[in-house]
């Protein structure tokens, strides 16, 4: 392994299983979520060289959200997982779990990701304009509806207004 | 309150049920490997093509014989976008549309070498990544010339910006305001550099301005004079698309 491979090595342990939670939040399914990952990171290695430390995670982001947004196919993708996940033991109340993948399924993909990038990835609203080439004002208005599209799905249990 | 809620609902669902990564750095560097080696066989192949079917074209051209119809590049052989990137020091259409006119406001008989022409950003001082050209608000370029540094930034100003005068620790200036209301400031300053500059710079407005500098030697013999600095940073067509989206403004 070279020594920028190691750099890429050791950005992958720090950032894929925070992107992966993120991918499954956009994509609602562990194995897609892990296709998007890898695609990203396949993305990244072949521009590694002309990235910057500065911009790395925006641009992580961006890829990963580009490619959810595009649709894009992965299904021909190279199985190269190293071991087949186990799934693990199921927790908290189901319902609820299930209420929220199908809430979070129901917004449009774009509002589905700003609603992401703002309240998961935790980025300020004009971070997760500039990402996704959208104005602040964009940010603020799919945020707000996404939601309330959510808090409709899951009743004043789980977010209570104001 | 509610944005605290709506992180700890979706932290939840994406925690509570996690499965483990089936993904490791090996298995993505195959991968990417694999992808490298698939990209680059495929712009072989793109040159193969090209060089293959540009013989019976030509042969056609010279009036040979053939179909009369253009060559299709089966759609297999399309080259992925990622090889279109651009390679050099000089990036994009808006670098190499710099970098020519620089060169060509420079006097003649002297030949530039570029060392680079970049995108960036306020929020920086290094180079955005190339595929975020458009959103830059600034590009810097760089040349050797007659042996020493030439440095010319296109730049967008953000709302507030206060603009560089006379005041210290600009030495030997001149601020002048030209008939189209632009102003002119020709001014000496390091500006972090190890050795002074002399620096043209042309305000246009409020949101815009164009900077030339030149490195100050021992012996300005080959030096450029403030009037052909002030050429480049006049030049009209020194100019670059807005962004589509502004980030926000240095602290």
């Amino acid at each position: 392994m070279t020594d920028w491979e190691e750099d890429f090595s050791e950005y992958f342990r720090g950032s894929a299983a925070r992107l992966r939670r993120m991918a499954y939040a956009l994509c609602g399914d562990w194995h897609a979520a892990e296709d998007l990952v890898q695609a990203t990171f396949v993305r990244l290695y072949r521009r590694w060289h002309r990235l910057h430390s500065e911009t790395l995670d925006a641009y992580t982001y961006r890829v990963l959200v580009n490619l959810f947004l595009s649709g894009r196919r992965l299904a021909g993708r190279e199985q190269v997982v190293a071991e087949p996940p186990d799934r693990a033991a199921a927790g908290g109340d189901p319902a609820d779990r299930v209420d929220l993948a199908r809430a979070l399924a129901a917004l449009p993909r774009q509002q589905r990701a700003i609603v992401v990038l703002r309240h998961l990835a935790d980025l300020p609203v004009a971070d997760v304009a500039e990402l996704l080439g959208v104005a602040e004002g964009t940010v603020k208005s799919q945020t707000s509806r996404g939601v309330q599209t959510l808090r409709a799905a899951l009743g004043a249990r789980a977010l209570p207004r104001g | 309150m509610e944005d605290e809620q709506v992180r700890a609902l979706l932290s939840g669902h994406v925690t509570e049920n996690e499965p483990p990564f089936g993904l490791t750095a090996g298995t993505v560097i195959t991968a990417g490997r694999r992808a490298r080696r698939v990209q680059h066989g495929l712009a072989l192949a793109v040159a193969v093509l090209a060089t293959v079917v540009s013989v019976p074209v030509a042969v056609s051209l010279a009036g040979g014989a053939g179909t009369g119809q253009a060559p299709q590049v089966p759609a297999q052989f399309a080259a992925p976008s990622t090889a279109q990137a651009p390679e050099g020091p000089v990036v994009g259409a808006t670098g190499a549309l710099i970098d020519q006119r620089v060169r060509a406001d420079l006097p003649a008989g002297k030949h530039p070498v570029t060392v680079t022409v970049y995108p960036s950003d306020w929020t920086t001082s290094k180079p955005i990544p190339d595929d975020r050209a458009a959103y830059a608000t600034d590009w810097h370029g760089q040349w050797k010339y007659t042996g020493k540094k030439l440095r010319v930034s296109l730049m967008y100003l953000w709302p507030g910006a206060r603009v560089q005068g006379c005041a210290a620790p600009a030495k030997d200036c001149t601020d002048v305001q030209l008939p189209d209301g632009s102003r002119l400031i020709t001014y000496t300053a390091s500006m972090g550099s190890a050795v002074p500059m002399r620096w043209v710079r042309h305000h246009r407005s409020d949101t815009y301005e164009v900077l030339a500098g030149f490195e100050i030697g021992q012996g300005n013999g080959n030096g450029l004079s403030d009037e052909e600095l002030a050429r480049i940073a006049t030049d009209p067509q020194l100019v670059f698309p807005a962004p589509p989206v502004w980030p926000s403004p240095p602290s």
